[in-house]
């Protein structure tokens, strides 16, 4: 069976590591010979591969072990809260971030509250005293002053 | 020295056996490291990081796995944390990865690369690392513990405590992975 590119391309890094049986490394390989975009894919893919290979130190570092040692003597032993802290240090700004929020909104709302509430109550007193009032005059009552209930602020 | 009178030195605070342990194992912790940060000083930091880890937990070995078993999972996770921790410099890290790929290449290759061609090698290296670094986090660990080290799947398999199967599935799922985002980067490029 005849393999088009795209089965082709798929198959690409399988040859490359040497993961395909014969039979199928063949049909890679007598279609790159007639297909110019598949061989540029698989030279660029080997090419790729290849880089990760050469990237390898293979040079011991003379001066690590002095680093390592520096590095032993410079770190203190550190308690274990303070490990732990470090550790869940993200986590912990999250809640601590989210309890500071939620104490804002809370205080926000019982100072808030008081104030609407005073503004409600002065608010309903005027509208009792100017509705009464009205309501004198829309009949032409003669009402007296002292008759118009009136409910004074410092009174329960 | 072996690695169990190695062990047994450095448990001791034998600070020489410390020493030979560093020297035999530095390049494969390094290179470990390097596998998963793609940068040569932030792997040495990371190694610095592994051996001073061992230093301090060597009595907690219990040796039920090799020596290069246990230097290579304190690698991974340190690596992993490395790269967690900063990743909101990431795109800072990568400025620094291109300016120092870039003064590498030009240290290391010989004068009749052209400008281009040094261009050409940077743009590689990035498209394969940022290929590696997109992958999975499980496959990118068996991918470059493979590719890297050129450890066997059995050895894969002992250091990240998964069965040979799964390692097996790893390796063939990143590998699949990374040809589908490289082919793609080059039939675009």
């Amino acid at each position: 069976m005849v393999m088009d590119c795209k089965q082709i391309q798929k198959k690409l890094i399988f040859y490359i590591e040497g993961d395909l049986d014969s039979v199928e490394s063949a049909k890679i390989i007598s279609h790159i010979e007639v297909c110019k975009e598949c061989e540029f894919l698989l030279s660029q893919l080997k090419s790729s591969l290849l880089f990760l290979e050469q990237e390898k130190q293979t040079e011991t570092n003379p001066f690590f072990f002095s680093r390592v040692m520096a590095g032993l003597e410079k770190e203190p032993k550190q308690s274990f809260i303070i490990n732990w802290l470090r550790r869940k240090q993200y986590s912990l700004q999250i809640v601590g971030y989210s309890i500071l929020v939620f104490l804002a909104i809370t205080a926000g709302h019982y100072l808030g509250k008081d104030k609407i509430t005073i503004e409600m109550e002065t608010a309903t007193q005027e509208n009792v005293i100017s509705d009464n009032q009205l309501f004198a005059e829309s009949y032409q009552f003669q009402i007296n002053e002292e008759d118009v209930y009136i409910i004074k602020a410092d009174e329960n | 020295m072996d690695d169990i009178n190695l062990l047994e030195q450095i448990k001791l605070n034998n600070q020489k056996a410390f020493q030979e342990m560093v020297i035999k194992y530095q390049n494969l912790v390094i290179n470990t490291c390097y596998g998963f940060l793609h940068n040569q000083n932030d792997a040495q930091d990371v190694a610095q990081e592994v051996f001073i880890e061992v230093f301090r937990s060597i009595s907690k070995f219990r040796q039920e796995s090799k020596l290069s078993t246990w230097l290579y999972r304190i690698s991974v996770n340190k690596s992993i944390n490395y790269i967690r921790d900063n990743k909101k410099n990431s795109w800072f890290q990568s400025l620094d990865l291109l300016f120092e790929k870039e003064k590498a290449v030009k240290e290391i290759l010989p004068d009749f690369d052209t400008p281009q061609e040094i261009l050409e090698k940077d743009e590689k290296s990035s498209s394969i690392y940022k290929a590696i670094d997109d992958l999975p986090q499980n496959q990118k660990i068996a991918f470059t513990l493979y590719k890297f080290e050129n450890l066997s799947y059995k050895e894969i398999s002992e250091v990240m405590n998964i069965s040979l199967s799964s390692v097996e599935s790893l390796i063939f799922r990143s590998k699949k992975n990374l040809q589908s985002k490289l082919l793609k980067y080059y039939k675009k490029n």
